[in-house]
């Protein structure tokens, strides 16, 4: 809801998003639950940005979706990384790495 | 594959729509399961849950609006709702559709002529490597080609080309056995023609080397493969056979493809011959071969491979001076030309003029398109004024302005290509008339059109620049709502035409334009009226004409005076004729004959003491049989022959001219030579070279006492369809010499109605300007009908207070009417400064034709203030009929 933290996010909300599914297939909200936990309940991914990026990332080819049966047998939409969304998973890793260690670097010197 | 699960999901949106939305409904529910495992209440685990979501329609139109293909989505809406409202106006759809589709369907029609004669290459091989080479002379502006000796200097010593080759266009008259002999235009070229093109024979064969060497040695001819068509109806039989040129026997030894039309793309030839036997064709034929400074040919060459333009240049230029140094009483001079030979059609003399010429020409039909746009765009801005209503309310429910104009660019963008599909068929049927208009009796069959890509493409420009013109300001302009002043004004109050002085600009233009037009089509059609046999000095009804050159055919004086008195004789038989007669004199004709004169006993130092005057020779009856009216003297008559005392019929002009004040019967004047004449015949003035020319000079002499090889012309008097002679008349110059054809047999009506220098242009002018006129009235009208009912409307109010504070009908009348008028006398001020202009002009067209142009003026100026008043009277009675209780509650 907050328009400046989503710009400032959206690039590595993609991000968290690909990561999440690395393993396993998952719902929207399991997404968000599971980039809570991932995060020590730091990072909360808001709905209303959620959703766009599930959608923007399944226009660009990274994400597939499928209806299907969630645990507690409710119909739920469950989307999965693509071949091409793994690779992208790996370099925005690599870069985000790169770059998080740029930043250590430049704040570490006084 | 991913476009197309896109395109997929974009047609079936609804789809998409209902996941979407059960998607989030399921996350929803999950939240809530999981605040109720949480430990809430079921309804503040409900509550919760959708708190912790944010707004559900918000999230639904995000995801909608980052999808990639909404944007054609968008467009696609655009244009279906434009097609709506147009529908919704079926007469302004109508007029502006068919507006821009005239414009787009000339344009087009041009665009095909030039695409075909500009840039289609030659059906040849290798046609990129084609270049002409001429010269360029002092003398004239026009390129000039290289005589045959000179030609073959150049093929022999210029190391550039791998190959070089010469031709020219000549008349001739064709006859075969079983065939009408018909005259014709064919190509003369060199030997080496067909293997220089890489042409192959369609049937039989073509030059073959070593032919086309020698000078008179190869009487053969090659037919193209259309002419062969048409003139010998596919006959197959005919290759091998002997036919008759000019009198001297030829042997059709091939036909060349259809697809080959000759080496200039605007120019056909029907036959070709060796250009070796040209003596055959032409009178001192055999001269001119041996000639470096006469007749010169076209000469085209091939590049070799890697030689650029320059070099070429430079060593045709040595071979040039090599031969001016050698033959210094021969040389005409001038420096090479060499350039593609895309860039010199229609013809390679005209080079350096063409680019030129078609630039006017495309500029002139670009100017129709301007004009039309200007109309649509004016009616664009009717239409956006009348919608201004709508345009505040979507902008009051946050409709952007982008949006706004986006929505009526795609009204004009849907008009203009809906005008381009339609100006597309309308200009291939132009096009087509077009080119019927040039006639196969011309050397240059005015081309043809070519319908590619090149043309869709154009046609698809057109549609762009016709969208943007007619589309981008009145969508600017009533895009502009101050939603502030308008709402509060309810309905967006402004007064007089101030606020929109680019529709008054468009208004005022128009009925400039419109009077213009008026007063050109006024002064054509009077003068069409006073076109008449008096005016023209001739009985122009039931007359027909037809021609023969006897010089082609290698007649004698003797021969040609037997075969003449004979041909007269048997066409003063025919029944239905009254009088038969020749001469050498055509009316109007393209290539009018024109003489030199001067009275006896005045001093000739030179040319400048002479009279320049068109002239003719004729035979017996002349004067009475054309219908010339004789003032003073005698016709001519059988006696007038060789021998006889040499004489002379003159006209009114010349008399004058000569011996004013006196009778010019019995004097004695020069012409074209050191005999003088005695005159005996005087006739009233007429028109000679062209039906709007000043009163010139004419002078008539008898056939028979000055024979010279030129083509003549027989006129038949007749009692009925002149038309129905032509048969008859055939058949019998048949009888007289199988191998001589009459050409150009046609009535004198049509002749004058059709000719290029008689009435075509009058006619054309009248009918143009007609047309045009009605049109631009009809604008005029549409424009000033647009103009004062919008401003009308905005005043309502305004009127509705003067109404109740006692104003008459009478005074609202006059308010409304006194806008439009002002546009109007703008407009006809304007437009009269303009048309005295033209009253210089025109007279150089339509001289002698007493055409008063201030009458003419007068009348237009009538008629359109008469058209003005009534377009705004419309508008005018409907803002007295406003109510002022009603107007004034409405605020």
């Amino acid at each position: 809801m907050d328009k400046d933290k989503t710009d400032l996010l959206q690039g590595t909300l993609d991000m968290l998003i690909l990561k999440s599914l690395q393993l396993e297939p998952m719902h929207g909200f399991g997404i968000s639950v599971r980039i809570r936990q991932m995060s020590d309940e730091v990072l909360q991914v808001e709905q209303g940005s959620l959703y766009p990026a599930l959608y923007r990332l399944e226009d660009q080819g990274w994400i597939k979706s499928e209806w299907g049966v969630s645990d507690n047998n409710r119909k739920a939409k469950f989307y999965s990384l693509t071949a091409s969304g793994r690779r992208q998973l790996e370099s925005e890793t690599a870069n985000w790495a790169k770059l998080s260690t740029a930043i250590n670097l430049v704040l570490k010197t006084t | 594959m991913k476009t197309w699960s896109k395109l997929r999901s974009l047609l079936s949106r609804n789809r998409l729509e209902r996941d979407l939305a059960a998607e989030l409904q399921a996350h929803l529910e999950m939240q809530e399961a999981a605040n109720r495992a949480a430990g809430m209440s079921s309804q503040e685990a409900h509550y919760a849950a959708r708190r912790q979501f944010g707004h559900l329609d918000g999230i639904k139109e995000t995801v909608r609006d980052q999808r990639r293909w909404v944007w054609l989505e968008q467009l696609a809406k655009d244009f279906r709702f434009a097609a709506r409202s147009l529908r919704k106006t079926p007469g302004f759809t109508a007029i502006a559709l068919l507006t821009l589709a005239l414009a787009i369907g000339v344009n087009t029609a041009v665009f095909s002529i030039v695409n075909n004669l500009f840039f289609q290459p030659l059906p040849v091989r290798d046609p990129e490597n084609l270049v002409v080479v001429a010269a360029k002379t002092p003398v004239s502006s026009l390129l000039r080609g290289y005589e045959y000796p000179n030609y073959l200097d150049l093929r022999a010593q210029a190391d550039a080309f791998s190959d070089l080759m010469a031709y020219s266009t000549t008349p001739i008259d064709l006859a075969a056995p079983g065939f009408e002999p018909e005259r014709t235009y064919a190509a003369v070229v060199t030997g080496n023609f067909f293997s220089f093109f890489g042409v192959q024979a369609a049937r039989g064969r073509l030059f073959l080397a070593g032919e086309g060497v020698k000078i008179g040695a190869d009487p053969i001819m090659v037919l193209s493969h259309a002419y062969w068509q048409q003139h010998f109806g596919g006959d197959p039989s005919i290759v091998g056979r002997s036919v008759n040129v000019n009198g001297h026997p030829y042997t059709v030894v091939g036909i060349a493809p259809a697809t080959f039309t000759g080496t200039q793309a605007g120019l056909s030839a029907n036959v070709f011959l060796p250009v070796t036997m040209i003596g055959d064709l032409m009178n001192n034929g055999a001269q001119l071969l041996q000639a470096r400074a006469g007749m010169p040919l076209n000469v085209m060459g091939r590049l070799k491979p890697g030689v650029s333009l320059g070099q070429t240049r430079t060593e045709v230029g040595a071979v040039t001076a090599r031969i001016a140094k050698e033959y210094p009483q021969q040389n005409v001079g001038g420096s090479p030309v060499v350039v593609r030979e895309r860039r010199t059609r229609p013809d390679p003399s005209f080079t350096d003029f063409m680019p030129l010429i078609t630039a006017v020409f495309m500029g002139l039909v670009g100017l129709v398109l301007l004009i039309a746009c200007a109309n649509v765009a004016n009616l664009m801005f009717l239409r956006a004024t009348v919608r201004r209503r709508e345009m505040i309310l979507r902008s009051a429910l946050g409709a952007s302005r982008w949006q706004l104009c986006r929505q009526l660019l795609a009204e004009s963008f849907l008009l203009a290509f809906s005008a381009s599909t339609a100006g597309l068929v309308l200009g291939y049927w132009v096009a087509s008339w077009l080119v019927r208009f040039g006639s196969s009796a011309t050397p240059v069959a005015l081309v043809g059109a070519t319908w590619d890509w090149r043309v869709f493409l154009f046609a698809a420009a057109m549609a762009l620049l016709a969208g943007s013109l007619t589309g981008l300001m009145p969508a600017l302009q009533a895009s502009r709502v101050d939603l502030q002043t308008s709402l509060k004004q309810g309905g967006g109050a402004s007064s007089g035409s101030s606020r929109h002085p680019f529709r008054s600009i468009l208004v005022v233009s128009q009925v400039a334009v419109s009077l213009v037009v008026l007063i050109c089509g006024g002064v054509f059609l009077q003068s069409l009226r006073q076109v008449s046999p008096r005016f023209l000095g001739f009985r122009t009804d039931h007359l027909l004409m037809a021609s023969f050159n006897l010089g082609l055919h290698g007649y004698d004086p003797d021969r040609a005076e037997q075969f003449q008195q004979r041909l007269l004789e048997k066409a003063r038989a025919l029944p239905g004729v009254d009088a038969a007669t020749l001469g050498t004199f055509v009316p109007f004709a393209l290539y009018s004959s024109l003489n030199v004169a001067a009275p006896e006993g005045k001093i000739i130092r030179g040319i400048q003491d002479m009279t320049v005057t068109p002239y003719g020779l004729v035979a017996p009856n002349f004067v009475q049989a054309l219908g010339l009216t004789l003032l003073r003297g005698r016709d001519f008559s059988a006696q007038d022959k060789t021998g006889a005392p040499p004489v002379a019929i003159i006209n009114e002009e010349m008399a004058a001219q000569f011996w004013p004040g006196q009778n010019p019967l019995g004097r004695r004047c020069y012409v074209g030579g050191p005999t003088a004449f005695e005159v005996v015949g005087v006739v009233r003035n007429g028109r000679y070279k062209m039906a709007g020319e000043a009163a010139s000079p004419f002078i008539l002499q008898p056939l028979a006492q000055f024979y010279d090889m030129t083509p003549l012309t027989l006129y038949l008097r007749t009692q009925g369809d002149p038309g129905a002679v032509a048969p008859e008349l055939r058949r019998l110059v048949q009888d007289l010499d199988p191998a001589v054809p009459l050409y150009d047999v046609q009535t004198m009506d049509r002749h004058l109605n059709e000719g290029l220098l008689a009435l075509l242009p009058l006619r054309a002018g009248a009918a143009l300007a007609g047309l045009q006129g009605f049109f631009a009235l009809v604008l005029v009208v549409m424009g000033l009908y647009g103009v004062v009912s919008f401003v009308a409307s905005q005043r309502t109010r305004e009127i509705g207070i003067r109404l109740a504070l006692g104003a008459q009908k009478g005074d609202v009348l006059r308010l409304v009417l006194g806008d439009g008028l002002k546009l109007t006398l703008y407009g006809i001020a304007i437009g009269t400064v303009l048309s005295l202009g033209l009253s210089r002009v025109l007279p150089r067209v339509l001289y002698g034709l007493a055409v008063s142009s201030s009458l003419v003026t007068l009348a237009a100026v009538f008629l359109l203030t008469g058209i003005a008043l009534l377009a705004c009277w419309i508008p005018a009675r409907r803002a007295t009929r406003v109510n002022p209780v009603e107007t004034l509650k409405a605020e």
